[in-house]
């Protein structure tokens, strides 16, 4: 092979090499193209399959979003306002801007079930749901089982646990002129340490009849906070004995229409504390049913 | 023989693309498209009911028997490009008071979301019905 062979070998065998570089580059950039576009599908398709719950979610907010307005609408029904709920280590504090009307008129299960029958009826053809209330117009607060209840003019709290509520503050409007009231009193102490009530008994004006405080024995039958009016009509805020039960307060009336307004509570609880209707409360939504109704919590 | 070789990693280069490409096909069509708009359009007019009842507005349109805080609802919160309708109707149906977003209309529309909500006025039962849309 002469010189001018040999340069041509040469200049053929660098052409081939380069022409192998240019194949393999081809291969490799092919190849991770290819695999850039696998990886992104990849990822597509699982953020696909999260976003598979969706419907799932919607429908959980849409019944969650039924529940909160069932709660909000039997809050108005019944007249009960939240302030709020604070704690301070152990204790909490309930604070309501309003509880019932009592009144010997005052029937909150004819508006609790006319709001059924809506929710049952209209409603649940409006919406496409199928709604099976039961409401009652009491509530409790949870733990210890902290029941409100009212039976046209008498209001009563209850609880299972006496020792652990120690401050019951209640405020009541009466429809009565101050100059009206012929007579009011208040119980006497039952000494340190039993519980702390504040009683407000208020005019229709605003102005006070009756505000005391005392420490009563829950165990005990206490006389009441009263006022009598020149037309016989009266009201009575009683704590301690109340229907064989102790630790409860009960507002009674008679001849007269009261409002309680505002409203404190406090007592021990260590865990979550939590408002919900009262144990009678079932509702079905969507086919699945509920048994607690959840109106607050802290 | 060179012939055999190419012939071969031609083969073997075009089955390998195949795999890649089915699984990448696979891959995309196994996803489900979700229309994160029309989720949030849905989450807003559930939203706003729940705020205009805490807000005591469904309540003071029914009493006022008028819908001009819904028009400034509708005007001022509710986001573009979004469309807002809200009506207030009693227990029986009837309507009360009603809003539409200004620029807004209610005919030809593709796809309307829709929540309802009920209230209370003294003792009466209401119910806001609410339809979200794109224009």
């Amino acid at each position: 092979m002469n010189r001018g062979q040999q340069h041509l070998s040469w200049s053929k065998n660098s052409n081939e090499s380069a022409r192998n570089m240019k194949g393999v580059m081809f291969t490799v950039s092919t190849f991770l193209l290819l695999n850039t576009v696998l990886f992104f599908s990849m990822f597509y398709f699982s953020v696909s399959q999260e976003r598979g719950g969706l419907s799932f979610t919607m429908f959980g907010d849409r019944h969650r979003f039924l529940e909160s307005d069932i709660a909000e609408s039997y809050l108005d029904l019944i007249d009960v306002g939240i302030n709020h709920i604070n704690r301070s280590g152990n204790q909490v504090v309930f604070n309501f801007s309003s509880l019932y009307e009592v009144s010997p008129s005052a029937d909150y299960q004819s508006k609790i079930t006319e709001y059924e029958n809506f929710l049952e009826g209209l409603f649940e053809r409006k919406t496409n749901l199928e709604i099976d209330a039961s409401l009652v117009p009491d509530f409790t607060i949870s733990p210890y089982n902290i029941s409100f209840d009212t039976e046209g003019s008498v209001f009563y709290i209850y609880t299972d646990s006496t020792d652990m509520v120690n401050t019951y503050s209640i405020t009541v409007q009466t429809n009565k002129l101050k100059n009206e009231s012929s007579g009011s009193g208040k119980p006497g102490h039952s000494g340190p340490g039993y519980q702390y009530i504040n009683v407000t008994i208020l005019a229709s004006d605003g102005q006070m009849i009756v505000s005391d405080e005392r420490r009563l024995d829950p165990a005990q039958i206490n006389d009441p906070f009263y006022s009598d009016f020149d037309d016989g009509s009266s009201i009575n805020v009683t704590f301690g004995q109340i229907n064989g039960l102790d630790g409860g307060l009960m507002v009674r009336v008679s001849g007269l229409t009261a409002t309680i307004n505002e409203t404190v509570l406090i007592y021990n609880a260590a865990g979550n504390v939590f408002l919900e209707a009262g144990d009678e409360y079932s509702i079905k939504i969507g086919g699945i049913s509920h048994d607690k109704l959840v109106l607050g919590f802290e | 023989m060179r012939g055999y070789i190419f012939t071969l990693d031609a083969i073997l280069a075009a089955l390998a693309a195949l795999v890649m490409i089915t699984a990448i096909y696979f891959f995309v069509s196994g996803t489900q498209s979700a229309d994160w708009s029309k989720v949030n359009l849905n989450s807003q007019i559930l939203d706003s009911l729940a705020v205009l009842e805490l807000n005591d507005d469904l309540k003071n349109a029914v009493l006022a028997g008028s819908n001009t805080t819904l028009n400034t609802f509708l005007n001022s919160m509710f986001p573009e490009p979004a469309c807002g309708y809200i009506q207030l109707r009693n227990s029986t149906d009837s309507l009360h008071v009603h809003s539409l977003k200004t620029g807004c209309s209610r005919t030809g529309r593709d796809e309307v979301f829709i929540a309802r909500r009920t209230f209370i006025v003294g003792e009466d039962i209401y119910y806001a019905m609410m339809e979200g849309w794109y224009e």
